[in-house]
């Protein structure tokens, strides 16, 4: 058996409700393919990388599943694009069989935001440093 | 002059990790430089088997928004 990973983001000011009953939808849609879904946990609300059809941020949602009909997934597929309901999603298929996930970091979003990019800028500092030494070093090589 | 020579490594192989996952944003960025640019591997010292699952990593996480195909560094 396949084992897939389906993420999507959902637009991130719609309520709460709303994400559940997108949720739901994608789920009864995904049952319809004879797929068994393991998981489907929201991640959380991120910033994304670069604006998504003018969204700025977005609700990350995860849903690992095992495949069931390969005609039915690439309807599924095409359905979640033309749908409406999703800024972006993405299936990507795993090596092995994903573990039962609880509460995927629902609480890390909100509680180590301000943490996380003062951590991220510290690390990329050091990367810096790193590869600033790594250049002079093969500058050096060089000559 | 001193001349130091730094030794490389190959960050997986040091702390024995063997797969890379698109949503580890955070070990990620590591490969990359501040614009967003995937590294070489001649400068971060990885082994070519963990590059080429950085290289699939990365993009992934490009596609789905985790990481920025371009970064102008204003933020």
């Amino acid at each position: 058996m396949r084992y897939y990973e389906l993420i999507y983001i959902v637009n991130s000011n719609v309520e709460r409700k709303k994400i559940d009953q997108v949720m739901k939808d994608i789920s009864s849609r995904l049952e319809n393919t004879d797929s068994k879904i393991i998981n489907h946990v929201v991640w959380g609300k991120k910033k994304l990388a670069y604006p998504i059809k003018g969204n700025t941020y977005g609700n990350y949602i995860l849903l690992h599943y095992e495949g069931g009909d390969n005609n039915k997934l690439n309807e599924f597929d095409s359905w979640l694009k033309l749908s409406g309901l999703v800024i972006r999603h993405m299936i990507v298929r795993l090596k092995e069989k994903p573990d039962v996930v609880k509460d995927f970091g629902d609480e890390k979003t909100e509680n180590n935001s301000e943490k996380k990019p003062e951590e991220l800028a510290k690390e990329k500092d050091e990367n810096k440093e790193q590869l600033e030494k790594e250049i002079v070093e093969e500058d050096k090589e060089t000559e | 002059m001193a001349f130091q020579t730094r030794r490389k490594y190959c960050f997986f192989k040091e702390n024995n990790i063997s797969t890379v996952d698109y949503k580890d944003v955070k070990l990620l960025k590591r490969f990359t430089n501040d614009n967003g640019k995937i590294m070489p591997r001649r400068v971060t010292g990885t082994s070519a088997k963990m590059h080429r699952k950085v290289v699939g990593a990365i993009k992934r996480a490009r596609t789905i928004g985790l990481m920025p195909f371009v970064d102008g560094g204003t933020e």
